[in-house]
């Protein structure tokens, strides 16, 4: 039995007459200590799929397993990384981060609480900017200040959702250079959300797609064998790197296109309304029109 | 090295200015520290002097159209009359201020300051005697002219009189002779009527023009002469000024509290001697009575505080201690009521009902209301030690608290407890998700939550409803102060409607726009407060 497993896992939304599925028959299993990344399309319900791994939801059948234990509730061994950073804008860096290490080692003194919170935010070489507050610092610096939170808590599992989508392209090279650093030095089990493929293959051991929703499912994985550390510079000019990254793309594309064929248009037939021509009623009709009447006794 | 501190300078007064929400006097600051002068220029025209000269003509359109409408109270005041009640009321609350030190005074400051009233008498006196004169000359100036103005139109009006009147005779005699043709027998109907109507019609003419020169001699005589009104008031203001000396006198002499400490001790001392010479028991006890009588009153006179009339400061105090009583135990009620209901969606299905009905009711409502209540609890205010122990506070018991006062503030306090309560249930509710997110993963207790996410994260909203509340607050104070005749702010407007003085109009005028500055005031503070709260640097609306 594998370290985190979802187990025939599905969810929707609706009552019971109108229900979609966003995901049905969930299978993933991941070991200890693997980095996995999960592909898809927007709108596929990756973001679902990070909240059943984290606990925040709970899914309608099957479960999800970590060491042996069904997930009930989210926890701070589950350390999710949202997608839109979630800091808490009225708190400072420092401050943020230190909630939740409090939250974890209740047992800390100040001073050591903060040697941890300082530790953390080193790890993200953001310490100078501990006593800032979110709204300013630029997007990749909150999305740094995310990560040293979840890493501060020292989950057991590193949930990352997306956590580079919202960055622009450098600082994304950047902060994923600097979550590999991270996981090479203090190695965990990672799973990680993404719509880049590129960004999967630099990072993960094992690639998973997800199909296009509703009813969306992990399809046939990818393994990723390329050496570590993986430079992004030179890896580009790797022959196994390339077909691997075409055949991802292909299949990526052609789920796509099936997606697509499989797509029902309906039209809806419209009734043939025609406005009512009322000139006519008003000529047919002898004295003025009711609501005229109405009008003036009001102002009677 | 000295243009960085200047900048420092610089910067700090602009971020003041963001704060408060005075960002319109920006241009002015960069314009004094030099910079792009030709755009500081431009943009103090556009938002500084266009909105000053808008005012201006405001303010003109004002002063013109005012005295065309006459009131019942006189005319309606131009802004100076405004101006000159505003400056009236802070001469009388000065003069109370003199007063009430006079009435403290002691020993030799006392004798040094009466000296210095009784030359200020002999001054003023010799003013009066001046201003007496001068008015004397202008109205025996002002009798003249209108004499020469109005001799020629009195002629006038006298000779049309006297010829109307010879007609009017002629035109009577007329009709009388063709009456007579009847007596005759030669009487025509046609005629009589002629000569009757003929004479109604000359009397109404002649009427009308009596009427005209009658009309422009009114005129004449209702034109102010200034000089004569200017030296009327010259003479009034110097009248004033005596009698206060004169009670300034009186406060430093009989009416001093240690003069009349002193008094009473001389006839102690007397009482004191004669219950020694005492010799029956009758006259002893008597005697002895007296005495104690007397010490008694000594410790009252000692502690006896000067009993200041009510000016518009002290009405303003009283309105603020009011307002920020009512205005705190509306927010000690929305603040915890609205997270709950912002918690609980029973909570708010539960108070629903009751928030929308009670919401718009009038003050005026719940002033009745209160006024009911709260006299049930204080039968007898003036011995309920609740108003005893207030009244002996340092700073509130200057105030006079009294039921008046508590329903005052029991009013403000449900009707500005609406918009915080609601704006405290959204600002809970509409919490980002993301943040409860965050509050789940790190498993954060209730109590965490509250303080640590929910609460912060609802403030900006929170104080957007208090901001709303003490302006709702500050207005119905004002209603309900007037109406339940609770001293403050209202009370002024309310008595000086009452009372119609000659510028008891004015002072309406003059504490709209005392009751307007201070509600900005209050305003303003609460929007400083927001921006301190607000966690996202986002902008307050003014």
């Amino acid at each position: 039995m594998s370290y985190l497993e979802i187990r025939d896992a599905c969810i929707g939304f609706g009552t019971v007459d109108n229900r979609t599925e966003v995901l049905s028959n969930i299978n993933l299993s991941v070991e200890e200590n693997e980095f996995v990344a999960v592909i898809g399309f927007s709108g596929s319900g990756k973001s679902t799929l990070m909240s059943l791994l984290a606990g925040l939801q709970l899914p309608d059948k099957g479960g999800v397993y970590l060491d042996g234990k069904k997930v009930t509730e989210p926890g701070t061994h589950l350390g999710i990384m949202f997608q839109n950073y979630s800091l808490l804008p009225w708190l400072s860096v420092s401050e943020n981060i230190g909630l939740a290490v409090k939250q974890v080692f209740p047992k800390y003194s100040k001073d050591e609480l903060q040697e941890h919170v300082d530790h953390y935010l080193k790890m993200v070489s953001l310490l100078p900017a501990a006593e800032k507050k979110p709204h300013e610092l630029s997007g990749g610096m909150r999305q740094r200040v995310s990560l040293a939170r979840t890493l501060a808590m020292k989950p057991d599992v590193l949930l990352l959702d997306e956590p580079l989508s919202a960055l622009d392209a450098l600082t994304r090279a950047n902060i994923q250079d600097e979550i590999m650093r991270i996981w090479n030095e203090d190695k965990r089990t990672v799973v990680m959300i993404t719509n880049d493929v590129d960004e999967a293959l630099l990072m993960a051991d094992r690639i998973v797609p997800l199909t296009m929703g509703p009813e969306a499912t992990l399809s046939k994985p990818f393994e990723v064998k390329l050496d570590r550390p993986r430079d992004r510079t030179t890896i580009n000019n790797d022959p196994d790197y390339r077909s691997l990254r075409t055949e991802i793309s292909k299949f990526l594309i052609s789920m796509n296109k099936e997606a697509k064929a499989l797509r029902v248009t309906s039209n809806v037939e419209m009734p043939d309304v025609q406005p009512r021509d009322y000139s006519e009623v008003r000529r047919k009709a002898i004295g003025p029109i009711k609501i005229y009447e109405y009008e003036d006794d009001e102002q009677g | 090295m000295a243009d960085k501190t200047t900048d420092e300078i610089k910067y700090r007064i602009l971020r003041y200015l963001d704060i408060t929400g005075f960002t319109v006097f920006d241009p002015i600051v960069r314009l004094c520290f030099g910079e792009e002068p030709k755009k500081q220029v431009e943009s103090i025209a556009k938002f500084l002097i266009v909105p000053i000269i808008f005012v201006a003509i405001c303010v003109g359109v004002w002063w013109k159209v005012a005295p065309e409408h006459k009131t019942k109270s006189g005319e309606v005041p131009t802004p100076d009359v405004v101006f000159e009640s505003a400056v009236i009321n802070d001469t009388f609350s000065k003069r109370e201020k003199m007063k009430e030190s006079d009435f403290l005074l002691v020993g030799s400051e006392r004798e040094e300051t009466l000296a210095e009233v009784e030359k200020a008498i002999v001054e003023n006196d010799v003013l009066v005697v001046e201003y007496k004169a001068k008015l004397a000359k202008h109205e025996a100036d002002y009798e003249a002219k209108l004499e020469e103005q109005l001799s020629p139109l009195q002629a006038n009006l006298a000779k049309l009189k006297a010829k109307n009147k010879e007609l009017a005779a002629e035109l009577k005699a007329a009709s009388a002779v063709e009456a007579e043709k009847f007596e005759n027998g030669n009487g025509s109907k046609e005629g009589l009527l002629a000569a009757l109507r003929a004479e109604t019609e000359f009397k109404d003419a002649s009427r009308i023009d009596e009427g005209i020169i009658k009309d422009k001699i009114d005129a004449i005589r209702s034109e102010k002469y200034k000089p004569m009104e200017e030296a009327r008031l010259d003479l009034s203001a110097a009248n004033n000024e005596a009698q206060f000396l004169s009670k300034r006198v009186d406060f430093l002499t009989r009416a001093n509290r240690s003069m009349k400490v002193e008094v009473a001790k001389e006839k102690l001392e007397a009482s004191l001697a004669k219950l020694d010479d005492a010799t029956t028991a009758k006259a002893a006890l008597s005697e002895s009575k007296k005495v104690i009588r007397q010490e008694d009153s000594i410790t009252r006179l000692e502690e006896q505080k000067y009993a200041s009339a009510m000016t518009v400061y002290m009405q303003i105090k009283r309105s603020l201690f009011t307002v920020f009583i009512g205005f705190l135990v509306a927010a000690a009620i929305a603040i915890p009521v609205g997270v709950l209901c912002g918690l609980s969606k029973i909570a708010m299905a539960c108070l629903t009902p009751i928030i929308s009905i009670f919401k718009p009711v009038s003050p005026v409502v719940w002033l009745l209301i209160f006024q009911i209540v709260v006299g049930a609890f204080f039968p007898d205010p003036e011995s309920h030690p609740f108003f005893l122990l207030m009244n002996k506070l340092p700073f509130i018991g200057s105030l006079g608290v009294n039921p008046a006062l508590i329903f005052s503030a029991c009013t403000v306090a449900m009707c500005a407890v609406w918009p915080a309560l609601v704006n405290t249930a959204l600002g809970v509710s509409s919490i980002d998700q993301d943040h409860i997110n965050v509050a789940r993963v790190l498993r954060l207790g209730f109590w965490d939550r509250l303080t640590k996410i929910i609460i912060p994260s609802a403030l900006p909203l929170v104080f957007a409803g208090l901001r709303i509340s003490l302006g709702v607050g500050w207005m119905v104070l004002i209603a309900a102060e007037a109406l339940s005749s609770s001293d403050g702010l209202g009370k002024f407007v309310w008595d000086e409607y009452q009372n119609g003085s000659s510028f008891s109009f004015a002072n309406i005028l003059y504490a709209c726009f005392v009751v307007g500055i201070i509600g900005f005031l209050l305003d303003r503070m609460m929007i400083i407060l927001q921006r301190f709260v607000s966690f996202d640097g986002g902008e307050t609306s003014l």
